[in-house]
């Protein structure tokens, strides 16, 4: 039986949605900014 | 068996750093601007990354920045596979799977105790530590005194002459976590992880699923005692606190796939034919 086609949208939508953070967060220039870093200065 | 070398590797692999342990030093290299996908301290002696939980705290802190790199990492792994860091991965889970394998009295954690967590993730990982401008997660955490804090400890006498109120507190939260998780299964994670919550959120919506043959089910319940999250997979496939462990997966009935596979055994052409039933080649 295949499984609902609403669950396999939703599924690449969350995902979509994840990487487009993930990219948006690089873009910003956040890699590096940790709780380390900030103990750190 | 395999979850158990992965567990193992990982521990001791993101606190691989020996000069740290063995120079009293902090490794401050380059790696450590990336997060592991599980709690880890970056105060540990041996630690090579951060902790996501810490990252979101120091946002929260400083303010005026939505912690878009940390979110869209958290959010693509859960995206993928949901909470399995958690089974797999974390070393703090795996000191408590340890821990429950002590022989000892097994209670079950009350149902209104699951709930803290979100309190814990909203209240003290985000709210607090805006309002104090301090990182009270990671001030409280038992996994930060378990890594960190002991092996300092032990390691360096300056550090032991130094110590306050707050390591005792975080001591004691360690002891009774340490004391709990030998009565009840992962109490840590099902009860406080801000990290684990986080996760949780994605378990719904993964490309990963656990799926459960209903008809073939017979609802023995033994997954749920393999269930180091004591779920019994059968009545909830998409259990908020299932760490896709994968322990459930000894059953044949339960099984792991992505939902652009057919659900297991409802294809009528894998069905076994009843008895008495050729079945055409």
């Amino acid at each position: 039986m295949n499984r609902p086609s609403r669950e396999k949208i939703v599924a690449v939508l969350v995902a979509a949605l994840a990487v487009g953070v993930l990219v948006w967060g690089v873009l910003a220039d956040q890699i590096g900014d940790t709780l380390f870093n900030a103990t750190l200065v | 068996m395999k979850r158990r070398l992965f567990q193992i590797l990982v521990a001791f692999g993101q606190n691989g750093f020996l000069l740290g342990f063995m120079n009293k030093a902090i490794y401050q290299g380059s790696l450590k601007e990336y997060c592991t996908p599980t709690l880890n301290c970056y105060a540990c002696p041996g630690a090579i990354f951060a902790c996501p939980i810490g990252t979101l705290q120091h946002f929260a802190v400083v303010g005026g920045a939505i912690p878009a790199y940390v979110m869209g990492y958290l959010a693509a792994i859960g995206a993928v596979v949901g909470r399995m860091c958690c089974g797999w991965l974390c070393p703090f889970g795996f000191f408590q799977d340890l821990m429950y394998k002590v022989r000892s009295v097994k209670i079950a954690i009350p149902k209104a105790l699951i709930y803290a967590k979100y309190l814990i993730l909203a209240g003290l990982v985000f709210t607090v530590s805006a309002i104090t401008q301090e990182p009270w997660f990671s001030k409280l955490c038992p996994d930060g005194i378990l890594i960190a804090g002991i092996p300092w400890s032990l390691l360096d006498e300056s550090i032991r002459a130094m110590l306050v109120k707050m390591f005792w507190i975080k001591l004691a939260i360690l002891s009774l976590f340490a004391v709990w998780s030998a009565a009840a299964k992962r109490p840590f994670c099902r009860t406080a992880c801000a990290l684990g919550t986080i996760f949780s959120f994605f378990n719904s919506f993964s490309v990963y699923q656990m799926r459960v043959d209903h008809r073939s089910c017979t609802r023995c319940d033994r997954c749920r005692e393999n269930c180091p999250m004591d779920i019994s997979i059968w009545q909830n496939e998409r259990s908020v606190d299932c760490i896709r462990c994968l322990e459930c997966t000894a059953c044949p009935v339960v099984s792991y796939k992505t939902v652009f596979e057919n659900l297991p055994g409802a294809a009528p052409a894998e069905l076994p034919a009843p008895a008495g039933v050729r079945v055409a080649s």
